[in-house]
């Protein structure tokens, strides 16, 4: 943004339209606004923050009363301040009136050969340039904010100072990314809640999947059990062998006998079963089919009987009949007549080669499940006579097993009673393990069972599922791109504080004469520090001279990146530097020490400076750079008297800022160069 | 992505370092992609486009590249 021209109309003490042209030079780059206190800088650098903002600094007296008081006694009820103005190349118009107290009103036009053409939503356009929340640091007042930053922090100072820096469109983005996410996720959540049965059925599966691991501890405990059992029942059957009793170590030894052979048999008796299983699952299809292959041949036989199967006529003959359109009898046989389409549909049921094929195979495939329905029976009743001989063994084995076993136990020596009670217990406590084992395995396969019906319910819910997934993939891709950001901004604003530091710390090297560095926090508040970290009270001057050299560095820095590419943060911007009164606080060393680095820094300066600012060392300093000069004169309706006239020598020619016994009582201006 | 997966993507990592890059410059990719739509309605005229019509802009933005990356 470079300010062109400014128009006041009726402003406060500025009575009809008063002009300045400002210096738009890039080697002249400064205008200068000669006035004597009272006469009116602090109103044309208000008349600027009205115009772009509607605010006024905080010192500047009676903010109501805005139009000119010499105006309103000839009749003129409003006021207006135009202000002209470059940005990126086009030229803009900003036009605020205020009619009697109402609100008053700002328009902004760009100007396109003398066209003007109404630009929409000018506060946010104006603000887009330069943030609102930066304004008194570029339109500058400096005997009103001497002390602005240890007052100025926070997050709204720092967020003015991130627009200017060009993260507008990056965090918005963000802000973006951000709701676009929450739509997501509420997208996500409607879904789930939809999904009420799937989120039901995977969390019964993660109990079930619990249950299962519990269960299958609990098996593994319970066969641990019995292993312990059988170890202990084991060392007893040993003892028992080697005891002192000879006749409990012979009958130990036949019971060892009826034990092994008892396992044999049990071992025979499944595979038997297993046979018999087999073996019904080999013919079982013909215990079924036995019944309908029975009754298949009664009826072909019955129907051959009876010369019905097959047909007794040929479906050669018949073919020739329709051929020769002569029937049996003699008769014609004429198309379209009854008769013909009886003897037609005569071809369907004739007896043909086919028909004798399948009825071939019909007698076989019923006479062979006839004749291996008996081969089952025979088999069958082998195995069944195996296994009843089997059983008829074991019932032995079993009734010998015990007589011995009785037989020991009453053996009436006290090492084998001792032995005998303590096997008792073994086979108790092992006999209970294996119930449980059972119980146990039973509830697991149960357990499996149901987390397969739950897999398939859930698989069901695949077509939610699928939802789900993409909205999770869209969220980590949404907070993905969010956190990049948010990275990359960090790391400018980062880089562009150690820049407007290090910019600081060369005017501070440069101009103070004390050993400080600038140090910039979190929220842009830079802070005066000692060379072993300790902050220092800054002089009303030091702050103003530090405050001078942020805002120049800021503008220096934002200038710079005016060519930026603009990838990622908004390109920068040429902003001017209005400043009023700005040497009051500095002595005559920083005094010419801000007005050399200023003008270097800014592309365009603007100085509202009185004679005290000014003369000697300032305008030594500055001379060469003023593109634009004026002077602010005050026209009074007074006699002057004893009163001075505020008289001003440039460049040797004198100009007088005071004149008395006038008509109008207000402020004009004269340019001088 | 399950345990032998995310150890897949790992072992393609360690071979071919070149894959992060990639994955980099996508993203870098999509959220220039991104500030480009913001420029275009925040800056595209004088006048700004609708804050709901830039959001969605930016979803269909987003929902496509993915759709492209699955395809």
């Amino acid at each position: 943004m470079l300010l062109e021209k400014l128009k006041l109309v009726n402003f406060r003490q500025f009575y009809n339209e008063t002009e300045i042209e400002f210096s738009t030079d890039p080697q002249k780059n400064i205008t200068l606004i000669h006035g004597e206190n009272g006469v009116g800088k602090t109103t044309i650098l208000n008349s600027i923050l009205w115009c772009l903002y509607e605010k006024l600094t905080h010192d500047f007296e009676q903010q109501k009363e805005l139009i000119c008081i010499q105006a309103i006694k000839d009749g003129v009820k409003s006021c207006r301040v135009e202000l002209s103005f470059q940005y990126e190349e086009k030229h803009y118009l900003a036009q605020r009136s205020l009619h009697n107290s109402n609100q008053s009103l700002l328009k902004l036009f760009e100007i396109n050969n003398s066209n003007y053409k109404d630009v929409p939503n000018p506060t946010a356009f104006v603000n887009n340039i330069l943030p609102s929340d930066m304004a008194e640091y570029f339109f500058f007042h400096g005997e009103g904010v001497s002390n602005i930053n240890a007052t100025k922090s926070g997050e709204k100072f720092r967020r003015a100072i991130r627009d200017i820096l060009g993260f507008r469109l990056a965090e918005t983005a963000i802000k973006d990314l951000k709701e676009i996410n929450a739509v997501w996720t509420k997208a996500l959540n409607e879904l789930t809640n939809l999904n009420y049965e799937q989120n039901e059925l995977v969390k019964k599966k993660s109990i079930y999947e619990g249950k299962k691991i519990g269960l299958l501890e609990k098996l593994r405990t319970f066969k641990e059990e019995k292993e312990d059992h059988e170890t202990n029942l084991n060392e007893v059957l040993e003892k028992l062998r080697q005891c002192s009793s000879v006749d409990a170590r012979k009958l130990q030894k036949e019971i060892d006998d009826l034990v092994a052979k008892n396992s044999k048999l049990d071992t025979s008796i499944n595979r038997a079963r297993m046979d018999r299983q087999n073996l019904i699952k080999k013919y079982g299809w013909i215990i079924f089919g036995q019944k309908l292959a029975n009754e298949a041949l009664d009826f072909i036989d019955e129907q051959s009987l009876k010369a019905k199967l097959p047909a007794p006529y040929d479906a050669s003959l018949v073919n020739d009949l329709i051929e020769q359109q002569k029937c049996i009898c003699g008769r014609e046989l004429k198309r379209g007549t009854r008769e013909f389409e009886n003897v037609t549909n005569l071809i369907d049921k004739a007896d043909n080669a086919v028909i004798r094929s399948k009825l071939s195979k019909a007698r076989s495939a019923g006479s062979n499940i006839k004749s291996r329905f008996s081969d089952f029976l025979v088999e069958l009743q082998k195995v069944e006579e195996n296994l009843q001989e089997l059983d008829d063994d074991k019932r032995d084995v079993v009734i010998a097993l015990e007589t011995k076993q009785s037989e020991l136990k009453d053996i009436p020596v006290e090492e084998v009673q001792k032995l005998e009670s303590r096997k008792k217990l073994c086979n108790e406590a092992r006999s209970k393990a294996e119930q449980n084992i059972g119980a146990y395995k039973r509830s697991i396969e149960q357990c499996d069972k149901d987390l397969i019906d739950i897999d398939l319910k859930l698989k069901r819910c695949g077509a939610q599922d699928t939802r789900i997934n993409k909205l999770t993939q869209y969220q980590d891709y949404a907070s993905n791109l969010i956190k990049l950001c948010e990275k990359n901004l960090n790391q400018y604003e980062k880089d562009s504080k150690l820049i407007i530091a290090q910019n600081v710390n060369k005017t501070l090297q440069d101009f103070s004469r004390k050993d400080f560095y600038v140090k910039v926090d979190e929220d842009f508040g830079f802070h005066l520090i000692r060379e072993n970290g300790q902050k220092v009270a800054k002089s009303k001057g030091e702050n103003l001279l530090l405050n001078l050299s942020f805002v120049s560095a800021l503008i220096e820095f934002a200038q710079m990146r005016s060519s930026a590419s603009g990838d990622f943060l908004v390109s920068g911007t040429t902003a001017p530097f209005v400043i009023d009164a700005p040497f009051g606080e500095l002595d005559n060393t920083y005094k010419k020490a801000s007005a050399e680095f200023l003008p270097k820094r800014s592309r365009q300066l603007i100085f509202l400076l009185s004679s005290s600012h000014w003369e000697g060392t300032v305008d030594e300093a500055i001379r060469d750079k003023i593109g634009s000069e004026y002077i602010l004169i005050s026209s009074k309706n007074s006699v002057q008297g004893e009163k001075p006239s505020d008289k001003l020598t440039i460049n040797g020619i004198e100009f007088i800022q005071s004149l008395y016994s006038q008509e109008k009582e207000a402020t004009f201006i004269k340019r001088v160069k | 992505m399950d345990f032998k997966e995310i150890m897949e993507t790992l072992n393609d990592i360690k071979k071919h370092p070149e894959i992060i890059d990639e994955l980099d410059s996508e993203m870098d990719k999509a959220l220039k992609d991104i500030i480009k739509i913001e420029r275009r309605h925040l800056y595209g005229g004088l006048d700004s486009t609708s804050v709901a019509t830039r959001r969605k802009t930016i979803q269909t933005y987003l929902e496509d590249t993915l759709k492209n990356r699955e395809s």
